[in-house]
């Protein structure tokens, strides 16, 4: 196990430690560890916000977890408790196979990523987790991408930002580091393009279709008190 | 005009009003349910804008004194009529809000409210009542070349059609509407049963807008104009079923009812000259030319969301040509040239003019809506308010 993973369960059952119980804080090391590989901070706020949501974890509470999450992670910081060495231990030969099998990622790590500041408002949070829904449920993930640079780059649709942020999503899809920071607007117009983007390929009512699965997941999460998911519409 | 003749055409006025409700049915049914209140609220305001508009500028430049043959100069915001004045102009501000409603299905699901509101009051206030001046002034020169359009069929309906077309180009077609490979996806209205109450409702309708249009009671046969009016209606409907079912494709109830209303289109410039044996023809040929209309529009990717350009423009074109093709007394060449003038004239004036409209209102307010406000609906993003809200509400909690 290299240290950079071993360090993300530490840190995941560190933080949730006030919050959950041991069972399910194994329980979340092991969905780290099969759907959250990628090793960007976007991955981990969408571990954070995910877990949060299947926990029901308190909004007020999720703020200072990005946060704390993130501060753990620094190599700087010491951290006192091994996971592996406490309730993991029963799932730790599970675990040990799991890691022991040959991990085909798709994505490269964004070195960018651990320097970006997680400033985590709450559209953010929707905004990177609509897009994961909507990019799950659509099965021609490639032609999105195709669609959605040469709609970027055509004058009428964006702005050469827009660009920009279309390619380094596209070079990650799993990565939303590049959406931390960005304004409600600049958001806002992503999910345009997206939407146009989802027309071209699918068509207007499976588009609809699939904006409305997107729209009512997002709806479930503490944030959309904040912040409404239909706001971005 | 005789008192009998006063009372029909005042029932006229009404029939013709009702058929707004048609068309607000069968529009907002052909447009999904995220739209159907921005769909009604035009046809709405069709009626209440272009009343206004064709009162205060409309009727006297369509009916005033037309020296020049180009257009009416007084009778501008009228305030003094005889009965049979009144009942004129009360009759000819239901048919220019027809015209101009005409617009409103084919730009629906993607034009800002506003900008249609603007445009509306442009067709009932110039295009659609200076072309009325050519065509039916006595003094218009469309009419001194012997221009024959007995109810409309050019000068209310391809005038329209022809305003729809521009403002088809002007805004483009909804969001995926057509792919890449260049195919048409389907994009179903929300509610079938409006569309077939619309279609009932805008024939009965009909029978106002031709019977109406009788000069004298004597002079043109009411009875044959009713008669010929149901007939054109039927054959088109019937054309439109044959068309599909010989080509071997679904038979579309939606595509019936529209055929129908372009058979009635058809018939509108000859159904009191016709016989009962050639409106069945030109109704039946209307129907087809519909189906044909769509197909081209579609492969020129122009989106036309209920299919107005090829009911009222192709329907149009053709009953006007056919009451030169189909004469009382022998065939005359010069008669299908006149006939053919004016079609041309009516899209060389409508066409380019509603284009150019189209266009300032783009660069001054923005005609096309939003992106997001396309996929969120007209209805919340024009009007906040949702036609269907409980529905809308248990579609959302369906999807989780």
């Amino acid at each position: 196990m290299t240290d950079i993973k071993k360090r993300r369960r530490q840190v995941s059952w560190l933080c949730f430690q006030p919050y959950l119980s041991e069972e399910q804080r194994v329980e979340a090391i092991q969905i780290l560890d099969r759907d959250y590989q990628t090793e960007g901070m976007s991955s981990l706020i969408a571990y954070v916000t995910r877990i949060c949501s299947e926990f029901g974890i308190d909004m007020s509470n999720r703020i200072a977890l990005y946060g704390q999450f993130r501060e753990l992670m620094k190599e700087e910081t010491v951290l006192s408790i091994d996971p592996l060495s406490f309730g993991v231990e029963r799932d730790h030969d599970e675990l040990r196979q799991k890691q022991a099998e040959p991990k085909l990622s798709p994505f490269k790590t964004d070195p960018a990523d651990s320097t970006v500041a997680p400033k985590l408002t709450a559209h953010t949070v929707i905004f990177i987790y609509f897009m994961k829904q909507v990019y799950t449920h659509l099965a021609e993930k490639s032609a999105l991408f195709q669609v959605l640079k040469e709609l970027s780059l055509d004058k009428r649709q964006g702005k050469k930002d827009m660009a920009d942020n279309v390619n380094r999503w596209a070079g990650n899809p799993n990565n939303f580091a590049w959406a931390v920071g960005l304004d409600e607007k600049t958001l806002a117009s992503l999910v345009h393009l997206v939407y146009t983007g989802l027309c071209e390929i699918l068509g207007p009512i499976h588009a609809d279709e699939c904006f409305h699965k997107a729209i009512a997941q997002c709806e479930k999460l503490p944030e959309a008190k904040a912040f409404s998911p239909s706001r971005f519409l | 005009m005789s008192d009998l003749q006063l009372i029909w055409v005042a029932m006229c006025v009404v029939l013709v009003f009702f058929m707004q409700a048609g068309f607000a049915f069968l529009e907002a049914g052909a447009a999904r349910a995220k739209n159907s209140v921005n769909v009604l609220m035009k046809n709405y305001m069709d009626m209440c804008v272009g009343g206004l508009i064709f009162w205060a500028v409309g009727f006297g430049l369509m009916f005033g004194d037309n020296t020049t043959g180009w257009m009416g100069i007084d009778h501008f915001f009228p305030q003094r009529f005889t009965t049979v004045e009144a009942v004129k102009l009360a009759y000819q501000t239901m048919f220019a809000a027809t015209a101009a409603t005409i617009v409103s299905g084919a730009v629906a699901e993607r034009m800002h409210f506003n900008a249609y509101f603007i445009f509306s009051a442009l067709v009932t206030g110039i295009i659609y009542p200076v072309f009325g001046s050519w065509a039916w002034n006595e003094k218009g020169w469309l009419t001194k070349l012997g221009f024959i359009d007995f109810a409309g069929s050019t000068v209310v309906h391809s005038i329209g059609a022809w305003c729809a077309l521009a403002g088809v180009m002007a805004l483009g077609p909804r969001l995926g509407r057509y792919s890449r490979q260049g195919e048409t996806r389907a994009i179903p209205g929300h509610n079938l049963p409006l569309v077939a109450l619309g279609g009932f409702i805008l024939w009965m309708g009909w029978f106002g807008f031709n019977g109406g249009s009788i000069s004298t009671l004597e002079k043109n046969n009411l009875g044959l104009v009713l008669l010929n009016t149901h007939l054109g209606g039927c054959a088109g409907g019937v054309g439109a079923l044959f068309f599909m079912a010989v080509r071997k494709q679904p038979v579309l109830m939606s595509a019936t009812v529209n055929g129908s209303i372009a058979g009635l289109v058809s018939i509108t410039a000859g159904a009191a000259y016709f016989s009962p044996f050639s409106s069945i023809l030109v109704g039946f040929a209307g129907g087809i030319f519909y189906l044909l209309g769509v197909n081209l529009l579609d492969r020129l990717q122009l989106d036309d969301v209920v299919g107005a350009i090829a009911v009222h423009g192709f329907g149009g074109v053709w009953g006007t040509l056919a009451v030169a093709l189909f004469p009382q007394g022998a065939f005359s060449y010069s008669t299908l040239f006149v006939q053919l003038t004016g079609v041309i004239v009516a899209f060389v004036w409508a066409f380019p003019m509603a284009f150019l409209f189209f266009k300032l209102l783009d660069a001054w307010l923005g005609v096309r809506a939003s992106t997001l406000h396309e996929q969120r609906g007209l209805d919340y993003s024009e009007h906040f308010e949702i036609g269907y809200p409980e529905f809308q509400k248990r579609l959302d909690s369906n999807d989780n």
